[in-house]
Protein backbone atom coordinates (compact mmCIF):
# COMPACT_ATOMS: atom_id res chain seq x y z
CA UNK A 1 0.00 0.00 0.00
CA UNK A 2 1.52 2.97 -0.82
CA UNK A 3 2.44 5.79 1.46
CA UNK A 4 0.07 8.64 2.55
CA UNK A 5 0.81 11.62 0.18
CA UNK A 6 1.24 14.66 2.60
CA UNK A 7 3.39 11.59 4.63
CA UNK A 8 5.56 11.62 1.79
CA UNK A 9 6.21 14.80 1.80
CA UNK A 10 7.54 15.61 4.91
CA UNK A 11 10.16 12.98 4.24
CA UNK A 12 11.75 13.86 0.56
CA UNK A 13 11.32 16.34 -1.92
CA UNK A 14 8.25 15.06 -4.20
CA UNK A 15 8.55 15.43 -8.15
CA UNK A 16 5.51 16.55 -10.37
CA UNK A 17 5.04 16.10 -13.78
CA UNK A 18 5.84 18.55 -16.52
CA UNK A 19 3.32 20.20 -19.08
CA UNK A 20 0.82 18.74 -20.12
CA UNK A 21 -1.10 21.44 -23.12
CA UNK A 22 2.45 21.98 -24.69
CA UNK A 23 3.21 18.78 -25.28
CA UNK A 24 -0.59 18.36 -26.83
CA UNK A 25 0.04 20.70 -29.37
CA UNK A 26 3.74 19.08 -30.39
CA UNK A 27 1.64 16.20 -30.80
CA UNK A 28 -0.58 17.75 -33.09
CA UNK A 29 -3.14 19.93 -30.85
CA UNK A 30 -4.45 22.72 -33.04
CA UNK A 31 -5.76 25.96 -31.23
CA UNK A 32 -9.23 25.78 -31.57
CA UNK A 33 -9.83 22.05 -30.11
CA UNK A 34 -10.19 21.06 -26.77
CA UNK A 35 -7.39 19.32 -24.67
CA UNK A 36 -9.64 18.06 -22.13
CA UNK A 37 -11.10 15.81 -25.46
CA UNK A 38 -8.33 13.71 -26.22
CA UNK A 39 -9.48 12.27 -22.87
CA UNK A 40 -11.54 10.16 -24.90
CA UNK A 41 -10.79 10.75 -28.28
CA UNK A 42 -7.13 10.49 -28.52
CA UNK A 43 -6.73 8.44 -24.91
CA UNK A 44 -3.51 6.75 -26.07
CA UNK A 45 -1.63 9.64 -26.52
CA UNK A 46 -2.40 10.83 -23.14
CA UNK A 47 -1.42 7.90 -21.91
CA UNK A 48 1.41 7.95 -23.22
CA UNK A 49 2.23 11.11 -21.75
CA UNK A 50 1.66 9.97 -18.50
CA UNK A 51 3.90 7.40 -18.78
CA UNK A 52 6.34 9.03 -20.51
CA UNK A 53 6.19 11.45 -17.39
CA UNK A 54 6.73 8.58 -14.94
CA UNK A 55 9.67 6.68 -16.74
CA UNK A 56 11.23 10.12 -16.08
CA UNK A 57 10.94 9.81 -12.49
CA UNK A 58 7.64 11.90 -11.66
CA UNK A 59 6.31 10.85 -8.37
CA UNK A 60 2.84 12.00 -9.71
CA UNK A 61 0.87 13.05 -12.56
CA UNK A 62 -1.53 15.89 -12.93
CA UNK A 63 -4.77 14.53 -14.90
CA UNK A 64 -5.46 16.12 -18.16
CA UNK A 65 -8.08 18.30 -17.14
CA UNK A 66 -6.83 21.85 -16.47
CA UNK A 67 -10.02 22.82 -18.42
CA UNK A 68 -12.23 20.96 -16.90
CA UNK A 69 -14.54 23.07 -15.51
CA UNK A 70 -18.28 23.43 -17.36
CA UNK A 71 -17.22 27.29 -17.37
CA UNK A 72 -14.67 26.55 -19.27
CA UNK A 73 -15.34 23.68 -21.54
CA UNK A 74 -18.52 25.83 -22.29
CA UNK A 75 -16.21 27.98 -24.29
CA UNK A 76 -16.14 25.06 -27.08
CA UNK A 77 -19.90 24.27 -26.41
CA UNK A 78 -18.48 20.83 -24.36
CA UNK A 79 -20.17 21.79 -20.89
CA UNK A 80 -22.99 18.64 -21.24
CA UNK A 81 -19.23 16.57 -21.18
CA UNK A 82 -17.91 17.57 -18.22
CA UNK A 83 -18.05 15.01 -16.47
CA UNK A 84 -17.44 12.14 -18.99
CA UNK A 85 -14.43 13.84 -19.65
CA UNK A 86 -12.97 14.40 -16.31
CA UNK A 87 -13.39 10.93 -15.48
CA UNK A 88 -12.01 9.80 -18.40
CA UNK A 89 -9.01 11.72 -17.73
CA UNK A 90 -8.23 10.28 -14.56
CA UNK A 91 -8.89 6.63 -15.64
CA UNK A 92 -6.03 7.77 -18.63
CA UNK A 93 -3.76 8.14 -15.71
CA UNK A 94 -4.58 5.61 -13.25
CA UNK A 95 -4.22 3.19 -15.86
CA UNK A 96 -0.51 3.82 -16.38
CA UNK A 97 0.02 4.60 -12.53
CA UNK A 98 3.44 3.02 -11.69
CA UNK A 99 3.42 1.22 -7.90
CA UNK A 100 3.97 3.98 -5.33
CA UNK A 101 3.18 6.66 -7.55
CA UNK A 102 0.49 9.28 -7.71
CA UNK A 103 -2.26 10.67 -9.37
CA UNK A 104 -3.57 14.49 -8.85
CA UNK A 105 -7.10 15.85 -10.27
CA UNK A 106 -6.10 18.68 -11.90
CA UNK A 107 -7.97 21.91 -11.42
CA UNK A 108 -7.16 25.29 -13.64
CA UNK A 109 -9.16 28.15 -13.38
CA UNK A 110 -12.10 29.20 -15.53
CA UNK A 111 -11.20 31.55 -17.99
CA UNK A 112 -13.81 34.32 -17.26
CA UNK A 113 -13.31 37.11 -14.49
CA UNK A 114 -14.88 38.25 -11.62
CA UNK A 115 -15.91 41.87 -11.13
CA UNK A 116 -14.61 44.75 -12.19
CA UNK A 117 -12.46 42.84 -14.78
CA UNK A 118 -15.82 40.36 -15.72
CA UNK A 119 -19.12 39.49 -14.70
CA UNK A 120 -19.04 36.06 -13.54
CA UNK A 121 -20.17 35.23 -9.74
CA UNK A 122 -18.20 33.21 -7.00
CA UNK A 123 -21.08 31.09 -6.70
CA UNK A 124 -21.19 30.19 -10.44
CA UNK A 125 -17.35 29.54 -10.13
CA UNK A 126 -18.10 27.64 -6.93
CA UNK A 127 -20.57 25.35 -8.85
CA UNK A 128 -18.54 24.79 -11.64
CA UNK A 129 -15.41 23.97 -9.13
CA UNK A 130 -17.79 21.95 -6.72
CA UNK A 131 -18.81 19.63 -10.16
CA UNK A 132 -15.36 19.08 -11.32
CA UNK A 133 -14.11 18.03 -8.25
CA UNK A 134 -16.88 15.43 -7.88
CA UNK A 135 -16.05 13.59 -11.28
CA UNK A 136 -12.37 13.65 -10.12
CA UNK A 137 -12.93 11.81 -7.08
CA UNK A 138 -15.38 9.66 -8.27
CA UNK A 139 -12.89 8.70 -10.43
CA UNK A 140 -10.21 7.61 -7.67
CA UNK A 141 -7.46 10.65 -7.68
CA UNK A 142 -4.78 10.49 -4.69
CA UNK A 143 -4.85 14.47 -4.21
CA UNK A 144 -6.40 17.51 -5.58
CA UNK A 145 -3.63 20.28 -7.56
CA UNK A 146 -5.71 23.60 -8.13
CA UNK A 147 -3.16 25.51 -10.19
CA UNK A 148 -2.12 28.67 -12.49
CA UNK A 149 -4.73 31.00 -10.56
CA UNK A 150 -4.05 34.80 -11.52
CA UNK A 151 -7.02 35.29 -8.84
CA UNK A 152 -7.28 35.08 -5.27
CA UNK A 153 -10.96 34.74 -5.06
CA UNK A 154 -11.24 32.57 -7.61
CA UNK A 155 -8.66 29.83 -6.05
CA UNK A 156 -10.41 30.11 -3.04
CA UNK A 157 -13.77 28.87 -4.44
CA UNK A 158 -11.93 26.24 -6.15
CA UNK A 159 -10.37 25.51 -2.33
CA UNK A 160 -13.96 26.03 -0.47
CA UNK A 161 -15.41 23.80 -3.16
CA UNK A 162 -12.50 20.90 -2.93
CA UNK A 163 -12.75 20.98 1.34
CA UNK A 164 -16.84 20.98 1.27
CA UNK A 165 -16.63 17.70 -0.68
CA UNK A 166 -13.36 16.33 0.80
CA UNK A 167 -12.18 17.72 4.34
CA UNK A 168 -8.94 15.47 4.12
CA UNK A 169 -7.84 14.65 0.63
CA UNK A 170 -4.22 16.44 0.08
CA UNK A 171 -4.73 19.48 -1.51
CA UNK A 172 -2.32 21.85 -3.66
CA UNK A 173 -3.12 25.07 -4.45
CA UNK A 174 -0.48 26.68 -6.66
CA UNK A 175 -0.63 30.19 -8.04
CA UNK A 176 0.70 31.92 -10.94
CA UNK A 177 2.58 35.06 -10.30
CA UNK A 178 4.37 38.29 -12.74
CA UNK A 179 7.48 39.57 -12.07
CA UNK A 180 6.70 43.19 -12.00
CA UNK A 181 9.46 46.32 -10.49
CA UNK A 182 7.54 46.32 -6.90
CA UNK A 183 7.66 42.02 -6.60
CA UNK A 184 5.66 39.35 -7.81
CA UNK A 185 2.02 39.54 -7.79
CA UNK A 186 -1.07 37.63 -9.70
CA UNK A 187 -2.52 39.49 -12.61
CA UNK A 188 -5.14 40.77 -10.39
CA UNK A 189 -2.63 41.87 -7.70
CA UNK A 190 -2.62 39.69 -4.84
CA UNK A 191 0.67 39.20 -3.58
CA UNK A 192 2.07 35.93 -2.51
CA UNK A 193 1.78 36.46 1.28
CA UNK A 194 -1.67 37.22 0.79
CA UNK A 195 -2.66 34.42 -1.14
CA UNK A 196 -1.12 31.89 1.20
CA UNK A 197 -2.38 33.08 4.05
CA UNK A 198 -5.67 32.99 3.01
CA UNK A 199 -5.43 29.48 1.44
CA UNK A 200 -3.97 27.69 4.66
CA UNK A 201 -6.75 29.57 6.24
CA UNK A 202 -9.15 27.75 4.22
CA UNK A 203 -7.41 24.04 4.62
CA UNK A 204 -4.80 23.87 1.40
CA UNK A 205 -1.95 21.90 2.65
CA UNK A 206 1.04 22.59 0.11
CA UNK A 207 1.11 25.90 -1.79
CA UNK A 208 3.39 27.50 -4.19
CA UNK A 209 3.34 28.71 -7.67
CA UNK A 210 3.28 27.65 -11.31
CA UNK A 211 3.75 28.90 -14.74
CA UNK A 212 4.36 32.44 -15.97
CA UNK A 213 7.64 32.48 -14.50
CA UNK A 214 10.68 30.96 -15.65
CA UNK A 215 13.31 28.84 -13.41
CA UNK A 216 15.12 31.53 -12.10
CA UNK A 217 12.60 34.06 -11.63
CA UNK A 218 11.13 31.33 -9.76
CA UNK A 219 14.41 30.97 -7.61
CA UNK A 220 13.85 34.26 -6.48
CA UNK A 221 10.42 34.33 -5.38
CA UNK A 222 11.06 31.10 -3.58
CA UNK A 223 13.69 32.85 -1.73
CA UNK A 224 11.53 35.97 -0.58
CA UNK A 225 8.63 33.71 0.06
CA UNK A 226 10.11 31.04 1.59
CA UNK A 227 10.27 32.26 5.43
CA UNK A 228 6.26 33.32 4.90
CA UNK A 229 4.45 30.54 5.26
CA UNK A 230 4.51 27.23 7.25
CA UNK A 231 3.03 25.05 4.57
CA UNK A 232 5.35 23.09 2.15
CA UNK A 233 6.16 24.64 -1.12
CA UNK A 234 5.88 23.26 -4.39
CA UNK A 235 7.14 25.17 -7.61
CA UNK A 236 6.85 24.49 -11.19
CA UNK A 237 8.33 26.92 -13.34
CA UNK A 238 8.27 27.28 -17.35
CA UNK A 239 10.96 26.08 -19.52
CA UNK A 240 11.94 29.91 -20.27
CA UNK A 241 10.04 32.66 -21.63
CA UNK A 242 8.12 31.56 -24.59
CA UNK A 243 9.41 32.65 -28.26
CA UNK A 244 6.71 33.79 -31.02
CA UNK A 245 8.68 33.05 -34.19
CA UNK A 246 6.04 32.71 -37.71
CA UNK A 247 3.46 31.82 -35.68
CA UNK A 248 4.95 29.08 -33.39
CA UNK A 249 5.81 29.18 -29.80
CA UNK A 250 8.99 28.06 -28.53
CA UNK A 251 10.41 27.73 -25.23
CA UNK A 252 14.40 28.37 -25.59
CA UNK A 253 15.44 26.50 -21.81
CA UNK A 254 17.38 23.84 -21.94
CA UNK A 255 16.94 20.65 -19.33
CA UNK A 256 20.19 21.12 -17.73
CA UNK A 257 19.37 25.06 -17.30
CA UNK A 258 16.04 24.21 -15.78
CA UNK A 259 17.34 21.53 -13.43
CA UNK A 260 20.00 23.61 -11.82
CA UNK A 261 17.95 25.73 -10.87
CA UNK A 262 15.27 22.86 -10.01
CA UNK A 263 18.32 22.11 -7.24
CA UNK A 264 18.83 25.72 -6.44
CA UNK A 265 14.55 25.48 -5.22
CA UNK A 266 15.26 22.52 -3.26
CA UNK A 267 18.20 23.59 -1.71
CA UNK A 268 16.08 26.63 -0.59
CA UNK A 269 13.46 24.38 0.88
CA UNK A 270 10.97 23.56 -1.70
CA UNK A 271 8.79 20.42 -1.01
CA UNK A 272 7.75 19.79 -4.52
CA UNK A 273 9.47 20.77 -7.81
CA UNK A 274 8.31 19.51 -11.21
CA UNK A 275 7.63 21.54 -14.46
CA UNK A 276 4.93 23.90 -16.54
CA UNK A 277 4.83 24.93 -19.70
CA UNK A 278 7.14 24.07 -22.25
CA UNK A 279 9.03 21.34 -20.54
CA UNK A 280 9.03 17.73 -21.25
CA UNK A 281 9.68 14.20 -19.80
CA UNK A 282 13.48 15.38 -20.72
CA UNK A 283 12.87 18.27 -18.52
CA UNK A 284 11.45 16.42 -15.29
CA UNK A 285 14.36 13.28 -15.89
CA UNK A 286 16.91 16.03 -15.77
CA UNK A 287 15.05 17.55 -12.29
CA UNK A 288 15.06 14.05 -10.88
CA UNK A 289 18.77 13.18 -11.87
CA UNK A 290 19.85 16.52 -9.85
CA UNK A 291 17.49 15.09 -7.15
CA UNK A 292 19.05 12.16 -7.05
CA UNK A 293 22.25 13.59 -6.95
CA UNK A 294 21.12 15.34 -3.81
CA UNK A 295 20.74 11.97 -1.83
CA UNK B 1 -4.47 72.73 -13.94
CA UNK B 2 -6.34 72.71 -17.06
CA UNK B 3 -9.39 71.29 -17.04
CA UNK B 4 -7.62 68.22 -19.69
CA UNK B 5 -4.93 67.50 -16.95
CA UNK B 6 -7.84 67.23 -14.30
CA UNK B 7 -9.67 64.65 -16.86
CA UNK B 8 -6.50 62.77 -17.41
CA UNK B 9 -6.34 62.48 -13.54
CA UNK B 10 -9.82 61.25 -12.61
CA UNK B 11 -9.59 58.65 -15.41
CA UNK B 12 -6.33 57.35 -13.76
CA UNK B 13 -7.75 57.70 -10.49
CA UNK B 14 -11.26 55.22 -11.61
CA UNK B 15 -13.56 58.41 -11.12
CA UNK B 16 -16.33 57.32 -13.64
CA UNK B 17 -18.74 60.04 -12.32
CA UNK B 18 -16.38 62.88 -11.98
CA UNK B 19 -14.70 62.04 -15.09
CA UNK B 20 -17.98 62.70 -17.46
CA UNK B 21 -18.98 65.54 -15.36
CA UNK B 22 -15.76 67.19 -16.41
CA UNK B 23 -16.14 66.09 -20.09
CA UNK B 24 -19.76 67.68 -20.08
CA UNK B 25 -18.47 70.38 -18.69
CA UNK B 26 -15.64 70.89 -21.55
CA UNK B 27 -18.14 70.41 -24.37
CA UNK B 28 -20.47 73.20 -22.87
CA UNK B 29 -17.38 75.60 -22.66
CA UNK B 30 -17.25 74.65 -26.31
CA UNK B 31 -13.51 72.96 -25.72
CA UNK B 32 -13.04 71.16 -28.98
CA UNK B 33 -13.74 67.47 -28.96
CA UNK B 34 -10.40 66.17 -30.26
CA UNK B 35 -8.37 67.76 -27.58
CA UNK B 36 -10.92 66.29 -25.22
CA UNK B 37 -9.71 63.57 -26.17
CA UNK B 38 -5.73 64.02 -27.12
CA UNK B 39 -4.94 66.08 -23.88
CA UNK B 40 -7.63 64.61 -21.50
CA UNK B 41 -9.01 60.93 -21.97
CA UNK B 42 -5.85 59.94 -23.88
CA UNK B 43 -3.26 60.93 -21.63
CA UNK B 44 -5.19 59.29 -18.53
CA UNK B 45 -5.04 55.98 -20.13
CA UNK B 46 -1.56 56.46 -21.64
CA UNK B 47 -0.67 56.85 -17.95
CA UNK B 48 -2.95 53.99 -16.87
CA UNK B 49 -1.08 51.88 -19.05
CA UNK B 50 2.28 52.82 -17.79
CA UNK B 51 1.46 52.57 -14.26
CA UNK B 52 0.26 48.93 -15.16
CA UNK B 53 3.62 48.26 -16.72
CA UNK B 54 5.48 49.85 -14.06
CA UNK B 55 3.37 47.12 -11.38
CA UNK B 56 1.42 49.88 -9.61
CA UNK B 57 -1.93 48.94 -11.73
CA UNK B 58 -3.58 45.96 -12.18
CA UNK B 59 -6.07 44.04 -14.32
CA UNK B 60 -8.85 45.88 -11.64
CA UNK B 61 -7.41 49.42 -12.21
CA UNK B 62 -6.66 48.94 -15.95
CA UNK B 63 -10.54 47.66 -16.53
CA UNK B 64 -11.92 50.56 -14.63
CA UNK B 65 -9.74 52.90 -16.90
CA UNK B 66 -10.92 51.26 -19.82
CA UNK B 67 -15.02 51.12 -18.61
CA UNK B 68 -14.39 55.14 -17.98
CA UNK B 69 -12.39 55.42 -21.39
CA UNK B 70 -15.66 54.02 -22.91
CA UNK B 71 -18.28 55.86 -21.02
CA UNK B 72 -16.89 59.02 -21.96
CA UNK B 73 -16.61 58.47 -25.52
CA UNK B 74 -20.30 57.39 -25.70
CA UNK B 75 -20.50 61.08 -24.32
CA UNK B 76 -18.93 62.59 -27.05
CA UNK B 77 -19.80 60.39 -29.97
CA UNK B 78 -22.92 62.49 -30.82
CA UNK B 79 -20.60 65.51 -30.99
CA UNK B 80 -18.22 63.69 -33.04
CA UNK B 81 -20.54 62.93 -35.60
CA UNK B 82 -21.49 66.33 -35.35
CA UNK B 83 -18.83 67.89 -36.19
CA UNK B 84 -17.84 65.02 -38.71
CA UNK B 85 -21.21 66.69 -40.45
CA UNK B 86 -19.71 69.86 -40.90
CA UNK B 87 -16.94 68.66 -42.64
CA UNK B 88 -18.66 68.73 -46.25
CA UNK B 89 -16.37 66.36 -47.95
CA UNK B 90 -15.68 62.81 -46.90
CA UNK B 91 -11.80 62.00 -45.68
CA UNK B 92 -12.31 58.20 -47.14
CA UNK B 93 -13.89 54.87 -46.20
CA UNK B 94 -12.14 52.96 -43.15
CA UNK B 95 -12.55 49.62 -42.04
CA UNK B 96 -11.15 49.24 -38.43
CA UNK B 97 -10.86 46.11 -36.11
CA UNK B 98 -8.58 44.40 -33.47
CA UNK B 99 -7.82 40.81 -34.96
CA UNK B 100 -9.52 37.47 -34.57
CA UNK B 101 -7.97 36.13 -31.18
CA UNK B 102 -7.52 39.63 -29.56
CA UNK B 103 -9.99 40.98 -27.39
CA UNK B 104 -8.09 44.58 -26.66
CA UNK B 105 -10.38 47.54 -28.27
CA UNK B 106 -9.85 51.09 -26.33
CA UNK B 107 -7.03 51.84 -28.00
CA UNK B 108 -8.75 50.69 -31.59
CA UNK B 109 -12.20 52.68 -30.60
CA UNK B 110 -10.13 56.05 -30.06
CA UNK B 111 -8.23 55.73 -33.42
CA UNK B 112 -11.91 54.95 -34.68
CA UNK B 113 -13.19 58.13 -33.24
CA UNK B 114 -10.45 60.04 -34.05
CA UNK B 115 -10.99 59.53 -37.79
CA UNK B 116 -14.48 60.21 -37.48
CA UNK B 117 -13.87 63.37 -35.89
CA UNK B 118 -11.57 64.31 -38.57
CA UNK B 119 -13.74 63.56 -41.54
CA UNK B 120 -13.38 59.76 -42.70
CA UNK B 121 -16.12 57.48 -42.90
CA UNK B 122 -15.69 54.60 -40.73
CA UNK B 123 -17.02 51.19 -40.29
CA UNK B 124 -15.49 49.50 -36.71
CA UNK B 125 -16.04 46.05 -36.58
CA UNK B 126 -15.00 45.72 -33.05
CA UNK B 127 -12.64 42.75 -31.32
CA UNK B 128 -11.80 39.69 -32.48
CA UNK B 129 -12.17 40.06 -36.36
CA UNK B 130 -11.11 37.35 -38.92
CA UNK B 131 -9.36 38.28 -42.26
CA UNK B 132 -12.72 37.00 -44.34
CA UNK B 133 -14.39 39.41 -42.50
CA UNK B 134 -12.52 42.09 -42.81
CA UNK B 135 -12.33 41.62 -46.59
CA UNK B 136 -15.69 41.45 -47.10
CA UNK B 137 -16.86 44.28 -45.41
CA UNK B 138 -13.93 46.46 -46.82
CA UNK B 139 -15.61 44.89 -49.95
CA UNK B 140 -19.14 45.62 -49.44
CA UNK B 141 -18.74 49.18 -48.08
CA UNK B 142 -15.79 50.07 -50.90
CA UNK B 143 -13.69 51.00 -48.33
CA UNK B 144 -10.13 52.96 -48.94
CA UNK B 145 -8.20 52.11 -46.27
CA UNK B 146 -8.38 48.84 -43.44
CA UNK B 147 -7.35 49.49 -40.43
CA UNK B 148 -5.72 46.67 -37.86
CA UNK B 149 -5.27 46.54 -34.19
CA UNK B 150 -3.44 43.98 -32.10
CA UNK B 151 -2.40 43.55 -28.87
CA UNK B 152 -0.70 40.52 -28.46
CA UNK B 153 2.38 39.52 -30.48
CA UNK B 154 0.83 36.36 -30.70
CA UNK B 155 -1.95 37.91 -32.59
CA UNK B 156 0.25 40.33 -34.48
CA UNK B 157 0.99 37.89 -37.14
CA UNK B 158 -2.83 38.43 -38.35
CA UNK B 159 -1.39 41.63 -39.42
CA UNK B 160 0.46 40.20 -41.60
CA UNK B 161 -1.39 37.29 -42.81
CA UNK B 162 -3.97 39.75 -44.10
CA UNK B 163 -1.35 41.36 -45.92
CA UNK B 164 -0.75 38.04 -47.76
CA UNK B 165 -4.15 37.44 -48.16
CA UNK B 166 -4.97 40.98 -50.39
CA UNK B 167 -1.85 39.76 -52.36
CA UNK B 168 -3.53 36.85 -52.45
CA UNK B 169 -6.44 38.18 -54.06
CA UNK B 170 -4.92 40.64 -56.23
CA UNK B 171 -6.21 43.52 -53.75
CA UNK B 172 -2.87 45.35 -52.59
CA UNK B 173 -3.95 47.94 -54.92
CA UNK B 174 -7.33 48.58 -53.92
CA UNK B 175 -6.80 49.36 -49.63
CA UNK B 176 -4.10 51.35 -47.98
CA UNK B 177 -3.51 48.84 -44.85
CA UNK B 178 -2.40 50.46 -41.42
CA UNK B 179 -1.84 49.03 -38.16
CA UNK B 180 -1.12 49.49 -34.64
CA UNK B 181 -1.23 48.47 -31.05
CA UNK B 182 1.18 48.27 -28.03
CA UNK B 183 3.75 45.57 -29.48
CA UNK B 184 3.67 47.27 -33.23
CA UNK B 185 6.88 49.05 -34.10
CA UNK B 186 7.81 50.72 -37.33
CA UNK B 187 9.62 47.86 -38.06
CA UNK B 188 7.34 45.29 -37.99
CA UNK B 189 4.98 46.93 -40.45
CA UNK B 190 7.63 47.23 -43.10
CA UNK B 191 8.66 43.78 -42.25
CA UNK B 192 5.18 42.97 -43.23
CA UNK B 193 4.91 45.68 -45.99
CA UNK B 194 1.92 47.57 -44.10
CA UNK B 195 1.00 50.88 -45.44
CA UNK B 196 1.38 52.86 -42.56
CA UNK B 197 1.48 52.62 -38.17
CA UNK B 198 0.38 54.86 -35.76
CA UNK B 199 1.91 54.64 -32.16
CA UNK B 200 -1.04 56.32 -30.78
CA UNK B 201 -3.96 57.74 -31.97
CA UNK B 202 -3.22 61.45 -32.75
CA UNK B 203 0.32 59.38 -35.16
CA UNK B 204 -2.83 57.34 -36.64
CA UNK B 205 -4.70 60.15 -37.82
CA UNK B 206 -2.07 61.96 -39.41
CA UNK B 207 -0.76 58.66 -41.39
CA UNK B 208 -4.51 58.42 -42.44
CA UNK B 209 -4.72 61.53 -43.73
CA UNK B 210 -1.42 61.46 -45.32
CA UNK B 211 -2.24 58.30 -46.80
CA UNK B 212 -5.19 58.82 -48.39
CA UNK B 213 -4.15 61.43 -50.22
CA UNK B 214 -2.01 60.12 -51.73
CA UNK B 215 -4.23 57.20 -52.38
Amino acid sequence: MKRDFLQLVSERTVLFDGAMGSMLIDAGMKPDECPELWNVEKSSIIKEIHQRYFDAGADVVLTNTFGGTEIKLGTKGLEKRAEELNKAAVRNALSVCKTNRYVAGDIGPTGKFLPPVGDITEGELYQSFSRQTEALLQEGVDMIVIETMYDLREALQAVKAVRDIASSIPLITTMTFEKKKRGFFTLIGDTPEKCFSALENFGVNIVGANCTLESKDMVELCSLIRGKTRLPLSFQPNAGQPVVRDARVTYPQSPEAFAADIDQLVELGASIVGGCCGTTPEFINAAWEALQKRI
Amino acid sequence: MSIFNEISEALVKGHLDKTLELVNKSIEDGLSVNEIIDNGLAVGIRRVGDLWEEGEFFLPELMQGAEIMRAAMDVLNPHILKQKDDITRSMGKVVIGTVAGDIHDIGKTVVGSMLTASGFDVVDLGPDVPIDRFLSVAEEVQADMICLSALLTTTMIIQRDLITELKKRDLSHKYVVMIGGAPVTQRWADEIGADGFGENAVAAVKKATELIKKK
